[in-house]
């Protein structure tokens, strides 16, 4: 007994004493923000930088705080769903869930606006597609009968340059493990070929930037020996020759020189920590012939498919170029053309050139197709679309104005975790993709992401497939012009073949009635 | 004691301190070392002249800790700056922390196995003198970096460790003093630490909250400067003779606190105060040397040579460890300690006024205050004559291959 009360007469000390305790830190913090007030009222009065604090001293400090906080809260709290730039959240949604392959089904309706000039409705069929009538994806080929390893493949959507330093490791590594999971393609974007890139197996697109990265002469010249070194990897299947890209057509970039680490510059062959500047344009390739040259050189060295990618803009040079091309004879053509959207992807670039310059997608995309086909190089030359495709019925619009390949950056960012917060130029980005900050790479695990990047892969491919047979063809690659209607200008859909009529085949033509002939 | 005596007294040995300013300027030596020399000139003058300065063995613990400690103190935190500081935190906060504990430990093992006199020489006179050790003072190297026009985040690391070290030196040397006095039991010494250290911040962000308002309110630049100075002796103060907590961490504290506080009125309120940091921390740093020369006394050497050339061995490695130790613990935080860096900290790690301070301050009633003081006055020395003037020429060698490097470490 006496025991017992000892032990409670302890409890009761020990609980007085942190009663104390507390009640003085309580005081301590009380009369301390008591005097951060005094405070911050004093130097509000005081200072001069800034009127709202000089005149609401105090007060005016919650200005600043909420607008900073507005920043994240506003996405939360008050953006709709089809509120935001560049991509909104029902689109955003629709990646994340099909990455983590959780069921993406909606109900209730659409919220989207359904007649929005410019939006695109596809045509069921009465009759669609049965199960049993099916046939998987068609295979494309590129450059059959012209490279001595063509390239062969099935995939629909595949992974749209973003360069090695651009992007971190754990990003890159993550999208290897995913694109050769999914079956599908990986450019390298213009930073070069890192082990990375090859570590899960993938196909690969080498890009060829202006600045040449990975495939230069110390000098920036072309190198004849890189390019042999590469074509020997099996998994390079080809070679990308980048014009112009949709965030800055016809400006180059400045990798400063701190960027330049020891293993950014055994990759790209510059020097390390030395500023590296992209020039504008490639300084070998000044005009149609100088490309077609380039390509052809390439593919000869190289023994794969080349093509270049670019965004367009003035369209004199594709008559110019078909028109080289026929009188030079095919073995000289592109084997595929990148069409860029205007619109930027996820190179940091000036807002004029990002906002203003270069043709949209949906414009340049029926042009280049109508072009190539009236000049009957439509077989020769393969298309691969990007800009924005990142949904399945993007990807479905392409096909149908004739893209064979559509490719993405973003779409396969959002798969990694991009919540778009827009600083993939700031070193911080928050989800690890676009910063060097080990601190923040952290947060992305390769192999959940490599997961996910498949799963997305698949999931599109597999809702375009579904579109294709409701539609009522048997493969997405089916899908032509007519299956499709374009909201005009008053809100009426109209067919897409009204507003870009197919082209006609030049085969039917006689030669003097060819596009450019006359000239 | 009458107050026109104690003018007196404080005069003459102010008067030493600038016969120490002359001495500079005629030889060109360090202004600590004029002092230093100035000092014991004065030792062997002062008695063959017969004259008294007042100065007593049971005064100078007192002085250096309650008027030079915190001015000291107050002038190094106020010259780092902020954001720079912010971006060096955690390797100075870790060298302050984890490296002086190493320092500290380092030497005192050394020293006890070293003079191996477990009688003459127990542990806790071996510990005392290991926290006395571990304070940096770098006020010699940093004008050589400065004069070298050296990187500035290696001066901010210099200045930040060594302001941090500091504090932490002081409340170590303070506890281990508790213990060596008393022997209380290890819980108490840990509970008396948190009391102590935590106690000294609340102190001092009181105490800088404090200044600012003044400063803020009176909006006066003279009067800006009477504020802050009254604030560095106050917090000091206030904490350890009203509050008993550390004192050292209250001016630290404090002088942070008002510095990012003012951080808008540098160009208004604040334009004349560095010129009075800059004239108080040489009178402090003068006095605290000349007192040092003062003694001094030729019977150390004798007596104690052998100790002191182990205490400058032990001082020397003991810092390296503790530099290296946490440049490799950096190497996994954002911001990694390169290693030529380490080197010149390493070397670069002077012993300098709160050393001094601190032996000065040890009580006479311990039976090896002599030895410990001998001891501590040699590595001083040693870091005042040896590494002192070659800093200099390490800096300057290594500088020449750090953009190269700087670039690789810090994308």
């Amino acid at each position: 007994m006496e025991n017992v009360m000892e032990n409670v007469d302890q409890i009761q000390a020990l609980t007085l004493k942190v009663l104390e305790v507390s009640t003085l830190l309580f005081l301590f913090l009380l009369g301390l923000g008591l005097l951060m007030v005094i405070y911050m009222y004093l130097a509000d009065v005081n200072q001069t930088a800034q009127a709202i604090r000089r005149n609401y001293p105090v007060v005016g400090r919650f200005r600043y705080f909420f607008e900073h906080l507005g920043e994240f809260f506003r996405q939360y709290f008050f953006a709709l769903d089809r509120d935001e730039l560049p991509f909104n959240r029902a689109q955003r949604s629709w990646v994340y869930r099909a990455a983590k392959n959780v069921d993406s089904t909606i109900a209730f309706g659409s919220t989207r606006p359904l007649n929005q000039p410019g939006d695109i409705i596809f045509l069921n069929c009465l009759f669609p597609t049965l199960a049993e009538d099916a046939v998987p994806v068609s295979e494309v080929s590129i450059g059959e009968g012209f490279a001595r390893e063509p390239y062969t493949t099935n995939s629909l959507i595949n992974i749209s340059g973003m360069s090695f330093g651009a992007i971190s490791v754990p990003a890159v590594r993550a999208l290897s493990h995913g694109a050769a999971r999914a079956g599908i393609w990986m450019n390298t974007g213009e930073g070069g070929l890192s082990p990375y890139h090859l570590e899960g197996g993938c196909d690969i697109v080498f890009q060829i930037g202006t600045a040449k990265y990975g495939v230069r002469t110390p000098e920036g010249e072309l190198s004849d020996e890189r390019l042999r070194e590469l074509a020997a990897i099996e998994q390079v299947r080809m070679f990308e020759i980048k014009m112009s890209q949709g965030a800055k057509p016809g400006k180059g970039g400045i990798l400063p020189g701190s960027k330049v680490t020891a293993e950014i510059s055994a990759i790209r062959g510059i020097p390390e920590g030395k500023d590296s500047i992209s020039p504008n344009g490639h300084t070998d390739i000044r005009c149609v012939e100088n490309l077609l040259d380039r390509v052809a050189y390439i593919r000869e060295l190289t023994g794969k498919p080349v093509g270049f990618k670019t965004v367009v803009g003035n369209t004199g040079w594709l008559d110019e170029m078909c028109s080289a091309i026929l009188r030079r004879g095919p073995q000289d053509a592109p084997d595929f053309i990148t069409i860029d959207s205007a619109d930027g992807g996820t190179g940091a670039a000036p807002q004029s050139l990002m906002d203003y310059v270069g043709q949209p997608i949906r414009r340049s995309l029926p042009l280049v197709v109508d072009t190539l086909t009236a000049y009957g190089l439509r077989q020769r030359i393969k298309i691969i679309a990007s800009g924005k495709l990142i949904n399945p019925a993007d990807v479905a619009w392409a096909l149908c104005m004739g893209a064979d390949f559509v490719v993405s950056a973003r779409a396969f960012m959002f798969a990694l975790g991009c919540i778009q917060a827009l600083q993939c130029n700031r070193n911080t980005c928050p989800t690890g993709i676009t910063t060097h900050n080990p601190d923040l790479q952290r947060g992305l695990d390769p192999i959940n992401k490599a997961e996910r990047v498949c799963n997305l892969a698949k999931n599109i491919s597999y809702e375009v497939c579904v579109l294709a047979h409701s539609c009522g063809v048997g493969h997405p690659r089916a899908l032509q012009r007519h299956h499709a209607l374009l909201i005009n200008e008053v809100g009426i859909p109209e067919p897409v073949d009204q507003v870009f009529p197919p082209p006609v085949a030049a085969e039917t033509m006689i030669v003097t009635d060819r596009p450019g002939a006359a000239a | 004691m009458m107050l026109p005596e104690l003018i007196g007294q404080t005069l003459s040995f102010c008067g030493i301190a600038i016969v120490g300013l002359f001495v500079h300027r005629l030889t060109r030596l360090d202004v600590t070392l004029a002092s230093l020399l100035a000092g014991v000139a004065a030792g062997l003058a002062i008695p063959f002249l017969g004259l008294d300065i007042g100065l007593r063995a049971y005064h100078v613990r007192d002085l250096v800790f309650f008027v030079m400690l915190p001015l000291l103190i107050f002038a190094a935190a106020w010259h780092i700056k902020p954001p720079l500081l912010r971006r060096w935190l955690v390797p100075t906060v870790l060298l302050a922390t984890v490296g002086v504990i190493i320092c500290a430990a380092v030497t005192g093992a050394g020293l006890y196995f070293g003079i191996g006199h477990a009688q003459g020489f127990p542990w806790a006179a071996a510990l005392l003198s290991g926290a006395i050790l571990a304070a940096t003072d770098p006020v010699a190297v940093v004008a050589k970096l400065q004069a070298l026009r050296a990187n500035e985040e290696l001066t901010t690391l210099f200045e930040g460790e060594s302001l941090f070290n500091d504090a932490t030196a002081v409340v170590l040397f303070s506890l281990v003093l508790l213990w060596a006095q008393h022997e209380p039991g290890p819980a108490s010494v840990a509970g008396h630490f948190v009391t102590v250290f935590l106690g000294g911040i609340a102190t001092g962000l009181v105490a800088g909250l404090l200044a600012s308002i003044g400063v803020l309110f009176l909006g006066n630049p003279s009067a800006a400067v009477v504020i802050l100075v009254f604030s560095a002796f106050g917090s000091f103060y206030l904490a350890e003779h009203s509050f008993h907590v550390s004192g050292i961490m209250a001016v630290m504290t404090a002088a942070i606190v008002a510095r990012v506080c003012l951080g808008e009125q540098k160009n208004s309120m604040l334009s004349g105060i560095s010129a009075t940091w800059d004239w108080l921390n040489l009178l402090m740093n003068t006095l605290l040397f000349a007192l040092m020369g003062l003694v001094i006394t030729v019977d150390m050497f004798r007596d104690q040579w052998l100790a002191m050339l182990v205490a400058v061995a032990v001082a020397t490695v003991a810092r390296f460890a503790a530099v290296y130790g946490c440049a490799a613990m950096t190497q996994f935080s954002r911001r990694p300690i390169p290693a030529n860096w380490s080197l010149v900290l390493g070397w670069g790690g002077l012993r300098g006024a709160i050393a001094i301070a601190l032996v000065l301050s040890i009580p006479v009633e311990l039976p090896y205050w002599w030895t410990v003081q001998s001891l501590v006055f040699a590595v001083v020395l040693f870091t005042l004559f040896v590494q002192a003037p070659t800093v200099g020429k390490l800096i300057g060698r290594l500088d020449t291959s750090q953009p190269e490097s700087r670039g690789a470490s810090f994308p």
